[in-house]
C-alpha cells in the first residue's frame, strides 16, 4: 500500500507517512553507506594534516559529517611536556607505549563519533607508517564494519619538508620553547625515527587488496587502487584538484543593481549609478593589485556581467554562480514576501540553511549547484568570482569553515571585495571596502532565534566554535591521570563584521604524533 | 549610462574578441529582430496591475501565475528603471558571435590530443569511443580517430599476424604511412572543424611513435594526455577477443578458434617492443593515466587542465562488470492529463496503474541488489513508493524548469509568448525558458547522475520526459540537434544494457494507457546546418566515414595501392553490429513520423 506523501514544509521535500507517522526518505543521496574511516600514512611532515583538514572541511561542506583525529594531540594529551626526538626512537619502550594507547584512544573516539554520534567518515591523522599499526586498524575497521581508505603521501623533495616544517612544525606547541633552528633539527630527526620503520603502501603485494590513493610529490603523481564506492571517488576527486600553489582568490559580489535599491529579491536588474561607480573601483582595484594570470569569472546574470564588463579583462560566466533562485518570491520585497506569504517567511526564519523557497532553492541546493565552482577554485590560480550575496556566502563557508547554521548570515556586504589568501592548515581573510556607497542587503538572523538550536547535521572540522575539541581526556587509560594538562589553544582572531578590516582565522596549531 | 559606453568603448576596440564583447545571454539563441519586439511591447503597467489583483485576490495562489506576473514585472521594472534597459545594447549587440558552447567546452581552452597506448584487446577501443560519448555529450566537440580504420582502408585484405610483425618492413611503412594521414586528419579536425579533442586511438607502444606524436603536438600547440590501459589477465584479455575482435572486418568468416589464435599472435607481435609509459625516468613529464588491470588500479601523472581531471575522473568511475540501467517515467500526472508541463501535480488514475504495472515489472524481471532513483518531484516519489522497496531522491534529476511557462499548455504558451514559444522551436536544445532552464543546463546538471550511473550495478531511474531524453542521449550518443526530440513515451520502460561498444536498448510498454506527451520536431525546421561544430556523435559513421580521406593520404606520396574510391564495404566499421542493429531498430520506432533522415544516410550505414 503506498504511503500518503506531505511536504516538509522547510525543504520542500515529499515525505511518505504511514499512519500519520512521517518516515524520513533519503534525500540527497549519500551513496556512502557504511561509515568509513580515512587513514592517513606518511612520515612526519608530507602534509598528512593539511590534507586531512581540507578533505575535513570539504566533505563537511557537501554535507557528509566528517571530524579529524589528530593523533598527536593526543599524544600532547597524555605527555604534557615534549623534550626531544628521544621520544620517538622506535627503542624507547615506555613512550611507544604511550603511543600505542594514543592510538587506541584515538580509534574509541573515532567509533564513538561514528555510532554514536552520527558522523559519516572520520580521518585518522597519524603516521600509521607501519604494517602493524595498518593491520590493526583494518582489524578495528573489520569490527566495527567500517570501510577504510588509506591516504598515502609520499614526497621526496627536501625542500618541502623543509617548507611544511619552517610553516607548522616550529609553531608547534612541541616546539613552543625552543629556537627556530634547534625545532627544525629536532623535527628532522624525529622524521629519521620514523623513516627506519616506514612501510609504504604496496600495490603489488602486500596491500594490493586496499582502497587508497598514494599522493606523490605534492600531486604531482597519483597511484589509486580499488576505490569502492562513491565517497571514496568524490575524495579522490578533490585530493586530485587540489594544490598548494601560493595564491589569492577574490570574492565580491556585483555592483549595487536597481533591484538592490529597491530592496527587492533576486530578478535580473542592471546596476545603479553606484553599482557602475563600483565597477570602476574594481577595475583600479585589480589593476592594483597587479596580478599575473588573473581569472574572472561571473555569474549569467546582468549585474554581475556588467560589473565585470568593466574590468576590461576576458571573464568566463558560470551559470552554477547564478544567485540562489527565489522561487515565487522573486523580485519581491522583503516587506511584500512578508505580506503574501507569511508561513514562508516564518519558515525561513526558523531555517534558513535548508529552508527551500516555493519552486526555488534552498542554500542547501545552492552548496550542491556551487560544488563544481568549488572544485575550479582549487584548481585554479588567482580568480576573482564576481557573484551574488547567497553565492558568496557558500563560498566563504566553505573557505572558513562554516557551518550551515552560520552560512546564510554570513556579512557579504555590497562593494566589500575578500581576498582570501590559504596560510598553513586555514585561510587568511583581508576584506577591502572599495569606497562606494551601496544599499545594505544584510538581513541578520532574527532575535528570538539567535540562540536557536543548531543544527547537527554538519559540524565543523575546523572552526574552534562548532567542532568540539577531539580530545576526550578521561579516556586515555592506563596513563597517570595527573599528566592531564589544558588543551593546546588555537591562535587568531575570530570576528566577522563589516568593520574589521582584516582577520585570521583557523590558525589552529598542531603537531605530529 | 556610463557603463554602455565603456561597453562600446570596448566592443570599436575589440572587435574581434569575443571576450570584449558584451555577453549577457539569457536565451542563448535570441536574436536582435526578436529582442526588439521584446523590448517594443512591454507589459504596460495597468495589464501588470490587473493580473496581480487578479491573482492575489483568487484566494488560492497559483505559484505558476505568480511567476509569470513576475516575468511582466521585470520587463516593466526594468523599464521605469530606464537607465539599465537593454534597448540600445540589443541593437548594437553582434549576436551573431555569441558562443553557444557548453561550459565544458569554455573550459577546454586549447585543443587536446588524447593518445591512446596498450597491447591489442586492452580495451583501448573502449575507452575511446566511451570517453568520447562522454565528452561529446557534456558538450566538448570529441572525435576518435582509429588507426585500425586507416590501415584497413589501406590495406583491403587482412590475411594474418605476419602484417604486424615489426621485422615485416613493408607492412611498417604502411602503418607509420596510416599514422601520418590520421594525425593530419586529427589537425583538420582540431584546426578547420572546430574539434576541440581528439582521441587517437592505435596502440602507440613505441616511444618512437609517441614521440612522433609529441612532435606532431608541439609544432601546432596541442596539450596531449595519454592513456594507457595495461592489462595481464588473460581472461580480460580472452573476453575481450571474443566480444569484439572477432567480428572484426580483419576477420570475415573464419573460425572463432583461429580467430584467437591469429589474433594472440599479433598481440605477440606487439609485445616484442612494447614499451610501456615510464613514470619515473623517460615519461615523467608527460601528462597521463596509466588503467591497470581494467580500473582496479591507476596511476595519475601531471594532470594540466580542467578536462584533463574530468576525464581521469570519468575513467576511474566506469566499470564493466554487466549492469542493466532501467529508465522510465512517472506515471501519468494530472497535469499530463490536462496537457500542462511543469508543475508538480500527482499521479492519474492511470499513472497509479502504472505504478502498480511497474511493481510487476520488477517483481517479474527478478531485479535483485536494484537501486531505484526519483526525482524530488511528488509523481515520480508517488509511482516511487507503490514499488515497496527503498529509494532515493535526487533533486537534480528533477523535470527541466520552465520558467515563466511552468504549468502551462503549449496553446497557452503559444498565446502567451508567442515569440519565445517560436524561439524554442528554432533551436530546442540550446532554448532556455524565461527564469528557466535549456536542455543544454539540464545535461550540466545531470552530469553527477551519469557519474553514478556508470558507477552503480542495477539502477530504476524514474524521472521525467526531457530528463530522460537527456540520459537516453549520452547512453546512445544522440547529438543536441536529436536529444529534445528522442521519444519516450510514459508507461513505458527502457532497458540499457552496455555491450561491446555500445548500448542495447530494449522497450517495454507496460500496457497502461496513458496521454501522449511528445512534440515532435516542427515540419519544415529540420536543421541540419544547425550545430556542426556543437556535438559530433562519436561513432556515427558518418563521422568515422570522415576518417578515412582518401586523397590525402595518396597525396602524400604513396604507392597506388590505395583504392580511390570507397567501396561500400569500408562503411560498416565494426562498431558492434549486435547493438548498432538492435538500437538502430528500437529507434526507428520511436521515431515514427519524423524525418530525421539525411542524404548521407542513404549509404545504408549504422545511425551511431
Amino acid at each position: 500500500m503506498p504511503r500518503e506523501l506531505t511536504q516538509n514544509r522547510i525543504q520542500k521535500i515529499w515525505i511518505p507517512s504511514k499512519d500519520g507517522k512521517p518516515s524520513m526518505p533519503r534525500t540527497c543521496p549519500h551513496l556512502a553507506n557504511p561509515p568509513t574511516v580515512i587513514v592517513m600514512v606518511g612520515l612526519p611532515a608530507r602534509g598528512k594534516t593539511y590534507i586531512s583538514r581540507k578533505l575535513t572541511r570539504y566533505l563537511n561542506w557537501i554535507g557528509i559529517p566528517t571530524k579529524v583525529f589528530n593523533v598527536g594531540e593526543y599524544r600532547r594529551e597524555a605527555v604534557k611536556h615534549y623534550s626531544t626526538y628521544d621520544f620517538f626512537k622506535s627503542d624507547n619502550e615506555d613512550a611507544v607505549k604511550i603511543r600505542q594507547q594514543c592510538a587506541l584512544a584515538a580509534l574509541r573516539d573515532v567509533k564513538t563519533y561514528l555510532t554514536e554520534e552520527e558522523g559519516q567518515v572520520a580521518v585518522f591523522d597519524a603516521t600509521n607508517t607501519t604494517r602493524e599499526r595498518r593491520d590493526m586498524i583494518l582489524e578495528f575497521g573489520a569490527v566495527n564494519g567500517f570501510k577504510i581508505f588509506f591516504i598515502e603521501s609520499v614526497c621526496d623533495d627536501p625542500n618541502v619538508i623543509a617548507c611544511n616544517i619552517l610553516e607548522v612544525k616550529v609553531s608547534s606547541p612541541d616546539y613552543q620553547d625552543c629556537n627556530k633552528t634547534d625545532a627544525m633539527e629536532d623535527f628532522k630527526k624525529r622524521i629519521e625515527c620514523y623513516r627506519i620503520n616506514y612501510q609504504p603502501l604496496d600495490p603489488d603485494r602486500y596491500d594490493k587488496n586496499l582502497s587508497f590513493i598514494k599522493v606523490i610529490d605534492v600531486g604531482r603523481r597519483f597511484l589509486v587502487n580499488r576505490i569502492q564506492d562513491h565517497i571514496q571517488s568524490r575524495i579522490v576527486y578533490y585530493l586530485m584538484n587540489i594544490h598548494v600553489q601560493p595564491r589569492s582568490i577574490y570574492l565580491c559580489r556585483h555592483g549595487e543593481s536597481q533591484h538592490n535599491l529597491q530592496g527587492r529579491l533576486g530578478g535580473d536588474s542592471g546596476l545603479s549609478t553606484r553599482g557602475r561607480k563600483f565597477a570602476g573601483a574594481l577595475a583600479k582595484f585589480v589593476e592594483e593589485q597587479n596580478l599575473k594570470d588573473l581569472k574572472v569569472w561571473t555569474s549569467q546574470m546582468r549585474r554581475s556581467i556588467q560589473t565585470a564588463e568593466a574590468l576590461n579583462v576576458p571573464y568566463e560566466q558560470w551559470k552554477a554562480l547564478n544567485e540562489i533562485d527565489g522561487g515565487v518570491c522573486e523580485e519581491m520585497t522583503y516587506e511584500e514576501v512578508r505580506e503574501r506569504f507569511p508561513d514562508e517567511f516564518a519558515l525561513r526564519d526558523q531555517d534558513k540553511y535548508y529552508y527551500r523557497y516555493p519552486s526555488g532553492e534552498s542554500y542547501q541546493d545552492l552548496v550542491q549547484r556551487v560544488e563544481p565552482v568549488i572544485m575550479e577554485l582549487e584548481r585554479q590560480e588567482n580568480v576573482l568570482v564576481v557573484c551574488h550575496q547567497a553565492v558568496m556566502r557558500c563560498l566563504l563557508a566553505y573557505f572558513l569553515d562554516k557551518s550551515a547554521d552560520e552560512m546564510p548570515y554570513l556579512k557579504c556586504p555590497l562593494h566589500t571585495v575578500l581576498k582570501l589568501t590559504p596560510v598553513a592548515y586555514g585561510c587568511k581573510v583581508e576584506s577591502i571596502s572599495l569606497n562606494v556607497e551601496a544599499v545594505n542587503t544584510h538581513r541578520d538572523r532574527p532575535e528570538e532565534l539567535k540562540r536557536g538550536q543548531s543544527t547537527l547535521i554538519r559540524r565543523n572540522s575546523v572552526t574552534p566554535l562548532t567542532s568540539p575539541e577531539p580530545n576526550k581526556k578521561p579516556r586515555i587509560e592506563g596513563l597517570d591521570d595527573t599528566i592531564v594538562r589544558e588543551v593546546t589553544g588555537f591562535v587568531g582572531v575570530y570576528l566577522f563584521s563589516q568593520s574589521c578590516i582584516s582577520f585570521s582565522c583557523n590558525l589552529s596549531i598542531n603537531g605530529q604524533i | 549610462m556610463e557603463g554602455h559606453q565603456v561597453q562600446n568603448r570596448l566592443r570599436q576596440q575589440h572587435p574581434a574578441q569575443r571576450h570584449y564583447t558584451w555577453r549577457w545571454v539569457r536565451n542563448e539563441i535570441r536574436t536582435p529582430e526578436v529582442q526588439e519586439t521584446t523590448i517594443r511591447k512591454p507589459p504596460s503597467v495597468t495589464d501588470c496591475c490587473l493580473r496581480v489583483h487578479y491573482v492575489f485576490t483568487a484566494g488560492r495562489v497559483s505559484e505558476r501565475v505568480i511567476k509569470s506576473v513576475r516575468f511582466s514585472m521585470s520587463a516593466w521594472v526594468q523599464q521605469e528603471a530606464g537607465p539599465t534597459s537593454s534597448a540600445e545594447d540589443t541593437k548594437l549587440e553582434p549576436r551573431g558571435q555569441e558562443k553557444k558552447c557548453s561550459w565544458a567546452s569554455y573550459m577546454t581552452n586549447s585543443p587536446t590530443m588524447i593518445v591512446m597506448i596498450g597491447l591489442p584487446a586492452r580495451g583501448k577501443t573502449y575507452m575511446s569511443k566511451k570517453l568520447t560519448r562522454y565528452l561529446n555529450w557534456i558538450g566538448v566537440p570529441t572525435k576518435v580517430f582509429n588507426l585500425g580504420v586507416y590501415r584497413r582502408e589501406a590495406v583491403k585484405a587482412y590475411k594474418s599476424y605476419d602484417f604486424f610483425r615489426h621485422d615485416n618492413e613493408e607492412a611498417m611503412k604502411i602503418r607509420k604511412q596510416c599514422a601520418l594521414v590520421a594525425l593530419e586528419d586529427v589537425k583538420t579536425y582540431l584546426n578547420e572543424e572546430g574539434g576541440q579533442i581528439a582521441v587517437f586511438d592505435a596502440t602507440n607502444t613505441t616511444r618512437e611513435r609517441r614521440d612522433l606524436i609529441l612532435d606532431f603536438i608541439q609544432e601546432n600547440a596541442y596539450k596531449v594526455f595519454f592513456v594507457e590501459s595495461v592489462c595481464d589477465d588473460p581472461e580480460v584479455i580472452a573476453a575481450n577477443i571474443l566480444d569484439v575482435k572477432v567480428s572484426s572486418p580483419d576477420y570475415p568468416e573464419t573460425h572463432r578458434e583461429r580467430v584467437m589464435d591469429d589474433f594472440l599472435k599479433r598481440i605477440e607481435c606487439y609485445k616484442v617492443t612494447y614499451q610501456p609509459l615510464d613514470p619515473d625516468e623517460y615519461d615523467k613529464d608527460l601528462s597521463f593515466i596509466k588503467v591497470m588491470n581494467v580500473g582496479r588500479r591507476y596511476l595519475v601523472n601531471r594532470v594540466q587542465d580542467y578536462i584533463q581531471s574530468k576525464i581521469v575522473y570519468y575513467l576511474m568511475n566506469i566499470h564493466v562488470h554487466s549492469h542493466s540501467i532501467y529508465l522510465c517515467r512517472h506515471g501519468e500526472s494530472e497535469h499530463n492529463v490536462q496537457g500542462r508541463i511543469g508543475g508538480d501535480s500527482e499521479l492519474s488514475p492511470r499513472g497509479r496503474q502504472f505504478a502498480s504495472a511497474l511493481r510487476e515489472f520488477i517483481e517479474e524481471h527478478k531485479l535483485s541488489d536494484l537501486k531505484v532513483w526519483t526525482s524530488q518531484l511528488r509523481r515520480t516519489i508517488q509511482t516511487a513508493e507503490e514499488l515497496g522497496v527503498p529509494y532515493e531522491q535526487w533533486k537534480i534529476l528533477n523535470e527541466i524548469d520552465a520558467g515563466v511557462c511552468e504549468e502551462m499548455t503549449y496553446e497557452m504558451i503559444q498565446n502567451t509568448f508567442p515569440e519565445e514559444f517560436a524561439l524554442r522551436d528554432q533551436d530546442k536544445y540550446h532554448y532556455r525558458y524565461p527564469g528557466g532552464e535549456s536542455y543544454q543546463d539540464l545535461v550540466q546538471r545531470l552530469e553527477p547522475v551519469i557519474m553514478e550511473l556508470e558507477r552503480q550495478g542495477n539502477v530504476l531511474v524514474i524521472c521525467h520526459q526531457a530528463v530522460m531524453r537527456c540520459l537516453l542521449a549520452y547512453f546512445l550518443d544522440k547529438s543536441g540537434d536529436d536529444l529534445p526530440y528522442l521519444k519516450c513515451p510514459l508507461h513505458t520502460v527502457m532497458k540499457l544494457t552496455p555491450v561491446a561498444y555500445g548500448c542495447k536498448v530494449e522497450m517495454f510498454y507496460l500496457n497502461v494507457e496513458a496521454v501522449n506527451t511528445h512534440r515532435d520536431r516542427p515540419l519544415g525546421k529540420v536543421r541540419r546546418d544547425s550545430a556542426p561544430l556543437l556535438r559530433r556523435n562519436s561513432y556515427t559513421p558518418l563521422s568515422s566515414h570522415d576518417q578515412v580521406k582518401r586523397p590525402r593520404l595518396y597525396s602524400a606520396g604513396n604507392r597506388p595501392w590505395l583504392p580511390l574510391t570507397p567501396s561500400p564495404t569500408t562503411l560498416h566499421i565494426p562498431d558492434s553490429p549486435d547493438g548498432a542493429l538492435l538500437l538502430q531498430q528500437s529507434q526507428d520506432s520511436l521515431r515514427e513520423g519524423i524525418n530525421f533522415d539525411c542524404p548521407d544516410e542513404a549509404n545504408d550505414c549504422f545511425r551511431f
